[in-house]
């Protein structure tokens, strides 16, 4: 008798935080196949950004996704600011690296959050994201908002960092550093994270290269590459190198994600610590005229921005490439031959991120 | 300006990509751009070592473009994307979502593909 079973997974299921589908092919419980299925946050935000001025794009792409709103505002401004030449002040390139930083943490500590609760740890769940209230206190003082902190321009940053709030950051990412050794220690230990996490969803590197992962994911495969390693920014001027592990499940998702607390927490010490004096933004005129490809690390992985421009006041095409759209294929590779009790975790160690996927 | 692009005839694409792939190189992704004349240009995306070669080809809404997911099947997701949103044709599909990919039942057709009209409707929150 064929004991294969179809179930759908999601779009609302209570581990998910936002809507994705999956179409579970079961052997009793063991998945023989995965069938991605988006499509219910699509917001054809790329087609009101070419509806719009290309300064009030900014903040549309914010709104692509809260949990990344920085970096994807300074993906477009880059791609605009390389089609109209602009050089941005050494001020500004240094603004960029601290607030994304920052944001980086925001977004791995709400993903251990949420990995915490699939797997059953409250507790682990609550501090992890009382932790990250610190980081977002931080960025509601230094710019005035938690998420949609509308912190770049194009042509540099809107905003400034004084010499008090320096002191603050740097005070506050000591302290920060040893509560997330109080987690990490947790993470690392844990009888019953290990047996959740350890040897679940694997996927090799060379699979996940192939497949087109990148990211913690690539990462966390032992693919050496962080697209910050461009030196995009003034991450050229900072010392740094990829955090990577080799195992390719769960747990190793989890501890690169883990690792990139601490080298963010440092990158905004160096960034802080090197801070030139100056402007921070520039004047820019005219249309956008020329096509751009920009990229960056976002927390989830590599995100690009392919940018059109006619002359016109408002873009031509802007097309967004996000990590979790790039995840689908090694998602489905991971989930195969995995259990149903597994799913929820393996879903979660990419770090999905609907909306972005979907714009 | 995009650096490292190259343009070829549709008919060369898959070879290339192949070629490319072969050599180490990572999807990254599709590209689909209207162009003022109604035709459009669809840009491929792949990487090596964070280095970036782009591959442009032009096509006409009556083209039917070579899937190619067969060789990359990240490729299948962008190539359901382009289908749904600008309505052009691809064979071969490896994965076809029969234009639900992003669009949701009810949304307009190919609404990135030029010529869309959407009717005010009555009724609403806003009468």
């Amino acid at each position: 008798m064929d004991s294969n079973t179809i179930m759908p997974f999601g779009p609302q299921h209570p581990v998910l935080p936002e809507p994705l589908q999956l179409k579970l092919i079961l052997e009793d419980e063991k998945v023989i196949e995965a069938i991605p299925g988006i499509g219910y946050v699509h917001r054809g935000l790329e087609s009101l950004i070419e509806k719009r001025d290309y300064m009030q794009s900014v903040f549309i792409t914010e709104r692509i996704c809260g949990i990344c709103s920085i970096m994807h505002a300074q993906a477009y401004c880059q791609g605009i600011e390389e089609i109209m030449n602009v050089t941005i002040p050494d001020r500004a390139r240094y603004l960029r690296v601290i607030f994304a930083e920052i944001h980086r943490m925001h977004s791995h500590l709400l993903f251990l959050g949420l990995m915490a609760d699939a797997f059953g740890f409250e507790a682990l769940f609550m501090q992890c994201w009382r932790l990250r209230e610190r980081i977002l206190d931080i960025l509601e003082q230094t710019t005035g908002h938690r998420i949609m902190v509308s912190i770049n321009t194009i042509g540099g940053t809107k905003r400034d960092l004084s010499d008090e709030m320096q002191k603050f950051i740097l005070k506050e990412m000591d302290e920060i550093r040893s509560e997330i050794s109080k987690i990490a220690k947790v993470f690392k230990s844990d009888y019953t994270i290990a047996v959740r996490l350890k040897g679940r969803g694997i996927i090799s590197g060379e699979r996940a290269y192939k497949l087109g992962a990148v990211g913690p994911v690539a990462r966390a495969s032992g693919i050496n590459e962080d697209l910050r390693q461009l030196g995009y920014a003034a991450y050229s001027e900072l010392d740094f190198s990829p955090v990577t592990m080799h195992e390719g499940d769960c747990y190793a998702r989890t501890m690169v994600r883990i690792g990139e607390l601490y080298q963010s927490i440092d990158l905004v010490r160096q960034a802080i610590g090197k801070l030139p004096q100056g402007e921070f933004n520039v004047k820019v005129t005219g249309n956008p005229n020329g096509e751009a490809i920009s990229r960056l690390e976002q927390p989830r992985g590599e995100v690009m921005y392919f940018l059109r421009g006619d002359g016109n006041k408002n873009l031509a095409r802007l097309r967004i490439r996000t990590p979790t759209f790039a995840h689908l294929p090694a998602l489905v590779e991971m989930l195969q031959g995995s259990q149903l009790s597994d799913v929820p975790v393996i879903i979660l160690s990419i770090d999905p991120c609907i909306s972005c996927t979907e714009r | 300006m995009i650096n490292n692009l190259e343009i070829l005839d549709l008919q060369h694409i898959y070879h290339h990509i192949h070629e490319l792939l072969d050599n180490g190189y990572r999807f990254v992704t599709m590209t689909c751009c209207n162009n003022k004349d109604g035709s459009f240009d669809i840009f491929y995306t792949l990487d090596f070592k964070l280095k970036l070669a782009n591959i442009k080809t032009t096509v006409t809404n009556e083209t039917v473009i070579p899937s190619i997911s067969n060789i990359i099947i990240a490729a299948a997701f962008a190539e359901n994307e382009i289908k749904e949103l600008f309505g052009l044709k691809f064979s071969g599909l490896v994965l076809d979502y029969g234009g639900k990919f992003v669009l949701s039942e009810g949304s307009p057709e190919h609404p990135f593909g030029g010529g869309l009209i959407i009717e005010k409707k009555d009724g609403g929150l806003n009468g």
